[in-house]
């Protein structure tokens, strides 16, 4: 632990002793701008190996809408490609048609991946299912973040498959992992709760891996303001009608108050998922009486979604 | 004799820029005044004493772990004190990845 000598003095790094950047507040200690990025890239790159979220010969399809978040998660997969053989990574940005906020992310996707020099694929909903996601919403916009979260799923895999990727990475991050958690908690859903999206083993869908799932969301703003990658972008207009905003308050809450909050709930949910496995016999993968996809029910989430909006949702490129 | 030093702001693309003034009331004892503009356009004249950042933020209704604090254009921790001739500018942590 370091600071300062007195309240005054500018903290310093623990690793080199410059001038602090950046507090981490569970550990109780300051970082640099070098040994945050250092820090950040390391602990990303463990968790990829050690969980075998990314193998060598892996091809990773990378959402990346441009937002801060998989902006971050590009940048360090790029860094840390060289740590894993024979790595392959193509960038997928889906375009949702959110009049007003996803013009410029998709802009900045474009810049990013570009200066990456990495393989990227375009995607819409105006392609995929005939219309913009405001227009499908329209009237029920309490819905957006379930109806978004169903179409664009569906939009990256379906762009995953067409590219040959073996793992599709998204930018999740630590507070939305743990918002996740607290939000199927709220909801008494269990089964989301005990479900580890990262493995197949029927082999049916590409496995969906969250590299950033232990970096907080302020480290990826500071690791992306530290190389001047930052965005001032707007946050998306449907955000405000979830459940997400108040667990994201209700969280941030806690989490300065008693540091480590949403990394305990991010243990919890590994222990009930580990505890889970055991009970999880009699359960296996269906397919879809509609579209023939994998699914847990007799109706996959899409086409239930269909019958829901009471729309035929054409699905093409599938 | 008691000498106030007007506090300065601007405000750029929607963040927050806190440019702290002081109260000069002794020799030895300075107060800060600052006026903070929120996202909103909302202004509040803030006096204190000499604070670290997140306690002069929580004491605004700002959880320090929903902005980024820069000084001088370069980052600094949310536990950094504030200096009488800061200019300290708050970036909003947007959800949304």
């Amino acid at each position: 632990m370091t600071g300062g000598t007195s309240r005054q003095d500018p903290a310093r790094c623990v690793v080199c002793g410059e001038p602090a950047v950046f507090f981490e507040r569970q550990a109780r200690r300051h970082l640099c701008g070098t040994h945050l990025i250092a820090e950040i890239e390391e602990r990303v790159l463990t968790t990829v190996t050690k969980r075998k979220l990314i193998v060598p010969g892996d091809t990773v399809a990378v959402g990346v809408s441009g937002g801060k978040d998989s902006s971050a998660l590009l940048m360090i997969l790029a860094r840390i490609a060289p740590s894993i053989r024979d790595l392959r990574l193509v960038a997928i940005t889906v375009d949702e048609g959110i009049h007003g906020y996803r013009e410029d992310t998709i802009q900045a996707a474009n810049r990013l991946v570009g200066n990456l020099k990495i393989e990227h694929r375009h995607v819409s909903f105006t392609d995929l299912y005939g219309d913009t996601l405001d227009t499908l919403l329209a009237g029920q916009e309490s819905r957006s973040c379930t109806v978004c979260g169903i179409l664009r799923k569906k939009a990256l895999a379906g762009a995953a498959r067409l590219c040959g990727a073996t793992k599709l990475a998204t930018g999740h991050n630590l507070d939305d992992e743990a918002q996740s958690v607290l939000m199927n908690v709220l909801r008494g859903d269990l089964i989301r709760l005990a479900r580890d999206s990262s493995t197949d083993s029927s082999g049916r869908f590409i496995p969906r891996v969250k590299p950033l799932m232990y970096v907080a969301e302020k480290e990826v703003a500071a690791y992306l303001l530290l190389q001047d990658a930052w965005q001032d972008l707007p946050e998306c207009p449907y955000a405000k009608f979830a459940l997400r905003q108040d667990a994201r308050t209700m969280l941030a809450t806690l989490e300065y108050r008693f540091p480590g909050t949403m990394l305990r709930l991010m243990e919890s949910k590994e222990a009930i998922e580990t505890s889970c496995i055991a009970e999880r016999t009699g359960d296996p993968l269906r397919s879809c009486r509609e579209c023939g996809e994998p699914c847990s029910g007799e109706l996959c989430q899409f086409c239930q979604l269909r019958h829901e909006l009471g729309r035929s949702l054409a699905i093409s490129g599938r | 004799m008691l000498q106030y030093i007007k506090p300065s702001l601007t405000r750029d693309s929607g963040d927050c820029v806190l440019r702290a003034g002081c109260l000069r009331n002794r020799p030895s004892h300075i107060l800060y005044s600052m006026r903070l503009i929120l996202p909103d356009r909302s202004e509040r004249v803030i006096a204190t004493g000499p604070v670290p950042l997140d306690q002069l933020l929580l004491a605004e209704g700002i959880n320090p772990l929903g902005v980024i604090a820069t000084r001088d254009g370069a980052l600094i921790p949310e536990d950094a004190p504030v200096r009488s001739d800061d200019v300290i500018r708050l970036i909003r942590i947007a959800h949304g990845g």
